[in-house]
């Protein structure tokens, strides 16, 4: 679950966010659509605070009150290290009194317990930020050793990832070996690997063709049922979500101008719908 | 200064000035901290260290041949004219270990591990990598920077052992070809008058300038902002503040130890 109230981003004269409020619960699947800046990107950085809202907070559940409670007091990089996919714990936020779990506000957290509840977010950059002296494999696993798995077991870990992506045979090649699709597909491994609970993919699908981004659209709705946590996907063009996304919300300078399910979205009923369909249409 | 007072024009600079010198503070404050952190990469400052070092030698080492030639051949006016032969092993020894090797080191340290350093922490930070540290739970500081900046110590102060005796040695070939000036007499006179405070004095500037340079780059590199442009942008930042800042800490030194 996660759960933003009234974000806003200022950088300079820009307005990227401006009071935007976003709640999605467990096994959503929310498209973030937009025209080129209206703040896609800064949104889903704002989520997990890779920026810092000026105003309004990000929750997550404490879902796991106890691992994640016990994980937030033990340094960042000593998550349990037997298993750190285990979430055996659940997702729901149910306190095992049965009463609603506490939410977890991030915007209150200090650097370091930032750090630790990283490990339940994986995100995507737009721009890929790979780590370009690692291979693909290292790319994916390097998340994971540092959270203080065994190098084997992380090896095995993003070998399996990398094939769920189509990219077991790219394993020992560096990024820059890489064609642009595949680069892709190794931003969205090494994103999920560690089975997020929050999964913040930003548009995975600049610049490949249809099929790519319809293949790419699939990775991400299998890993999502699988998983079974919140995932987020930002794109420019709606297309590839019609078919996986539960909800589209359409940012429009940095504002919500419309929160739909797909199919309802894709009727353009809605007059701002409408306006961006046409956009990205004619685009 | 269109439109703005001169009075406005040297408070925002002043400004800048020192919100730059206070990022530069904690930045060291971190870097200084970082190996005492659990996650500090040992394995990366060896590697850069090396690097670091490698990169460096070869200019390093015909600049350092070059400048131990030249200190004797300017002595030599003095030493035939006056008749002190005696004293230039000392001269080139006290030279070269307490000013030019570490002076030397730096500035060609500045200009090719300095830049390429803020290069490459630059084009990470504009294509998200530090970013995407962060978003594993990383911090760039402790995994990436500080051992980038504790190697850069390290390397530099094994340059400016090395240069040293590369020019200590062309400097005593110098004497001999054009003072005639036989290598048993040079190096008397540099055994028996060059104190060990002249190394140490030079072991710490070289300690100081290596500080300067690692802060510098890595500060340069950290803050950029922009695309391609912005990436040589701080390259060349780099080094021009890291030239400027190590002649000034050479001047302050000079006058301390
Ligand atoms: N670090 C930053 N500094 C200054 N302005 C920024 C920064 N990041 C984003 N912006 C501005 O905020 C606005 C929203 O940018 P954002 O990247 O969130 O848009 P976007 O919807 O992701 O666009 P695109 O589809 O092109 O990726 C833009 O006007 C952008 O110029
Ligand atoms: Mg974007």
């Amino acid at each position: 679950m996660i759960d933003a109230e009234h974000l806003t981003v200022q950088f300079g004269e820009r307005r990227a966010l401006d009071d935007v409020s976003l709640h999605v619960e467990p096994g959503e699947l929310v498209g973030i659509v937009g025209v080129a800046a209206s703040g896609k990107t800064t949104l889903l950085k704002t989520l997990c605070l890779l920026v810092r809202p000026d105003q309004g907070r990000v929750r997550i559940g404490a879902g796991a009150s106890a691992s994640s409670m016990a994980m937030l007091r033990r340094p960042s990089d000593q998550t349990d290290p037997s298993d750190p996919t285990d979430r055996s714990d659940g997702i729901a936020g149910d306190a095992p009194d049965g009463s609603a779990a506490p939410l977890l506000d991030l915007t209150t957290l200090s650097a370091r317990d930032l750090a630790a509840v990283r490990a339940r977010f994986g995100f995507s950059f737009q721009n890929l930020a790979l780590f370009d002296q690692l291979t693909a494999e290292e790319n994916v696993s390097f998340a994971l050793v540092r959270r203080g798995m065994a190098d084997a077991d992380a090896r095995l870990r993003a070998r399996a990832q990398l094939k769920a992506v189509g990219l077991e045979s790219a394993a020992e090649k560096l990024p820059h070996e890489l064609s642009g699709g595949m680069r892709r597909r190794l931003a969205l491994a090494r994103a999920m690997v560690a089975r997020p609970e929050v999964g913040l993919y930003d548009d995975p699908f600049v610049g490949l063709d249809p099929v790519a981004c319809a293949r790419i659209a699939r990775f991400i709705a299998r890993e999502h049922r699988e998983v079974g946590g919140v995932t987020l996907v930002a794109a420019g063009d709606p297309a590839p979500l019609f078919a996986v996304a539960t909800r589209l919300v359409l940012l429009e300078e940095g504002s919500i101008a419309a929160d739909l399910p797909p199919d309802e979205f894709a009727r353009a009923a809605d007059p701002a719908v409408a306006r961006y369909l046409g956009r990205s249409r004619a685009a | 200064m269109n439109g703005e007072s001169a009075l406005g024009w040297v408070g925002r600079h002043v400004l800048g000035f020192t919100s730059e010198v206070g990022a530069l503070l904690l930045l060291l404050l971190r870097v200084a901290r970082a190996p005492f952190s659990r996650t500090f990469e040992w394995k990366e400052l060896l590697r850069q260290t090396r690097a670091f070092g490698v990169e460096s030698l070869v200019v390093l080492g015909s600049t350092a041949a070059l400048v131990g030639g030249i200190l004797v051949i300017q002595a030599g006016l003095y030493v035939r004219r006056l008749g002190v032969q005696e004293l230039v092993g000392w001269a080139a020894g006290f030279g070269i270990l307490r000013d030019v090797g570490p002076l030397v080191a730096g500035l060609v340290f500045s200009g090719r591990v300095g830049s390429r350093n803020a290069a490459e922490l630059a084009s990470m930070a504009t294509r998200d990598q530090l970013l995407g540290l962060r978003a594993v739970g990383v911090d760039s500081v402790t995994t990436l920077v500080a051992p980038r900046a504790h190697a850069m110590v390290v390397s530099l102060v094994a340059l400016y052992f090395i240069g040293s005796v590369i020019s200590i040695a062309t400097a005593g070939g110098t004497a001999a070809a054009l003072l005639h000036i036989g290598w048993p007499d040079f190096w008397r006179s540099f055994v028996e008058r060059t104190r060990l405070a002249d190394l140490a004095s030079g072991t710490l500037k070289s300690v100081l300038f290596a500080m300067a340079v690692a802060l510098i780059s890595c500060h340069e590199g950290l803050s950029v902002s922009g695309g391609a442009v912005a990436v040589g942008e701080a390259a060349k930042k780099s080094v021009v503040t890291s030239a400027l800042v190590i002649v000034i800490l050479d001047l302050v030194a000079a006058q301390v130890f």
